[in-house]
């Protein structure tokens, strides 16, 4: 059976250039090689968020009266319902931290360097796309928590000139959260947002291929590698098969819950904070201006953007400590902001 | 230095590409931005009878499907005020013993007039109309926006 398909294939199609493209296909082996499982296992968690949003999307119904009552079916009625929403949500949280490891594993070996920049900038806007599906999917279960925390991040924007009220209003659909912001968060979640990440994951998973895994400038003399093709996909199944069962045993074991539905004449509960990704902004927006906060921030992920083409010296195969101290300090601040903002709310 | 002809031609190319795009995204871009309705109408809601409201006491409620609140005065006089914080939107808590508002989210705090008493709100809460007919306590306020 499996000959006469290839067979079928072949008289129609010239499978030989993909076949040898999958023959020759190696992965530099170095004492860094681990991180380079980071990148599969996102993928991974990214095909784990697809089939689970999907199964999602055929109960969950995006109306103030009944988004609650939607989810709270799905995870008490439909059948192995609350695994699925569990695993949803675990997984989100899962592929952020996975992407993050990934994002700094990559800074720190320098493989933004020519010719993969179009790569890291690529690889920037999905991170800002998952934070964006993080964020419009947080509202969704319409409880009172999502209900404040999506007003902080809808309002936060207004402090920004001249686009600052547009953003806030074109995120909410009016003057504010309401069933037009459930709504529009659900149409980003599902339609917006996957059509624009499957994109630019699609043309950064390609030009992997086109280039290659980078070798780190310290490890540039070692020039073992490992084909692809069994022995580094074997290797890649296994983590995705690790990954997977830390992510059943995180749902199975804290499954996700849901708190009551919204009741806008409720006052925000004590305690209203964001995810743990966004802390680090939340914390910063605390402790300065929010003007000078947003800013930062804004201009912080343009630079980290525009990294590879600011660093010249690793372009040119030379260290650039400059940049690794850069790194560095940006890890410190997003870990320690993050820890601070988690410490002060217990504390509060 | 003079353009050749490909260059002039690829420029005419480039701005007519350009113009087309920005005629294409600027109306998605108005279309997203929800319709500001301001009819002059006001919307009035009945919230309570003087016997509910003692004094220094605060009673929610729904208005323009916003959360607002009507408190009863040290004075016995009434006010009404919007219970959305002025900061970052989240709905206020009444704090009777101290006399104030306290917005859970940033620790805004506004006293009982909606005045700011601690920011990182700036604003006052904004503040609605009370009348009171016979036993009976409305709030009006003008009818917006969306």
């Amino acid at each position: 059976m499996k000959h006469r398909t290839a067979r079928f294939l072949e008289e129609r199609i010239n499978l030989g250039p993909v076949r040898d493209w999958i023959r020759r296909k190696a992965v530099p082996e170095h004492k860094y090689s681990v991180w380079y499982y980071f990148g599969g296992l996102a993928l991974f968690l990214i095909v784990v968020q697809i089939i689970t949003g999907i199964l999602l999307a055929f109960y969950y119904s995006p109306t103030p009266s009944k988004a609650n009552e939607s989810v709270r079916f799905i995870m008490e009625k439909v059948r192995y319902g609350w695994l699925i929403r569990s695993i949803h949500f675990w997984g989100a949280n899962f592929l952020i931290a996975v992407v993050l490891v990934h994002m700094f594993s990559t800074y720190f070996m320098k493989a933004y360097r020519k010719p993969r920049e179009v790569m890291w900038v690529l690889g920037s806007l999905i991170l800002g796309l998952l934070l964006g599906f993080a964020f419009t999917g947080y509202l969704l279960p319409w409880t009172t928590l999502s209900y404040f925390a999506t007003k902080i991040g809808v309002n936060t924007p207004r402090v920004l000139p001249l686009i600052g009220n547009y953003l806030s209003r074109i995120m909410m659909g009016g003057s504010d959260v309401g069933a037009a912001t459930l709504q529009r968060m659900f149409t980003l979640h599902t339609v917006v947002l996957p059509l624009l990440a499957l994109t630019l994951i699609i043309l950064h998973v390609l030009l992997s291929q086109v280039f290659g895994s980078s070798v780190p400038l310290s490890q540039s003399n070692y020039d073992k590698q490992m084909r692809f093709f069994p022995d580094y996909l074997l290797r890649d199944a296994a983590v995705w098969t690790v990954g997977l069962a830390i992510l059943l045993t995180f749902a199975t074991v804290f499954p996700a819950s849901l708190s009551a539905k919204v009741n806008p004449l409720q006052p925000a509960p004590a305690g209203t904070k964001p995810m743990w990704y966004f802390l680090f902004m939340y914390q910063s927006l605390r402790m300065y201006s929010r003007t000078a906060a947003i800013g930062s921030i804004a201009l912080g992920a343009l630079v980290w953007m525009a990294v590879p083409f600011l660093d010249r010296k690793s372009a040119k195969g030379k260290k650039s400590t400059f940049f690794t101290l850069f790194g560095l300090a940006l890890l410190i601040y997003l870990v320690s902001m993050t820890v601070f903002a988690d410490i002060s709310m217990k504390i509060h | 230095m003079a353009s050749t002809r490909r260059q002039f031609l690829n420029r005419i190319l480039g701005g007519g590409i350009t113009a087309i795009m920005a005629y294409i995204i600027y109306p998605v871009l108005k279309f997203l931005d929800p319709p500001s309705i301001s009819s002059g109408e006001r919307s009035k809601a009945f919230v309570a009878t003087t016997e509910e409201m003692s004094l220094n006491s605060a009673k929610f409620f729904r208005l323009l499907d916003r959360a607002a609140v009507l408190v009863r005065l040290p004075n016995g006089n009434y006010k009404s005020l919007s219970a959305k914080c002025t900061d970052l939107g989240c709905t206020v808590s009444f704090r009777p013993a101290g006399d104030y508002f306290h917005c859970n989210c940033h620790g805004s705090e506004f006293s009982i007039n909606g005045r700011v008493l601690r920011g990182p709100a700036a604003r006052p809460l904004e503040e609605y109309d009370v009348s009171v007919v016979g036993d009976k306590i409305y709030v009006s306020a003008p009818v917006k926006s969306v």
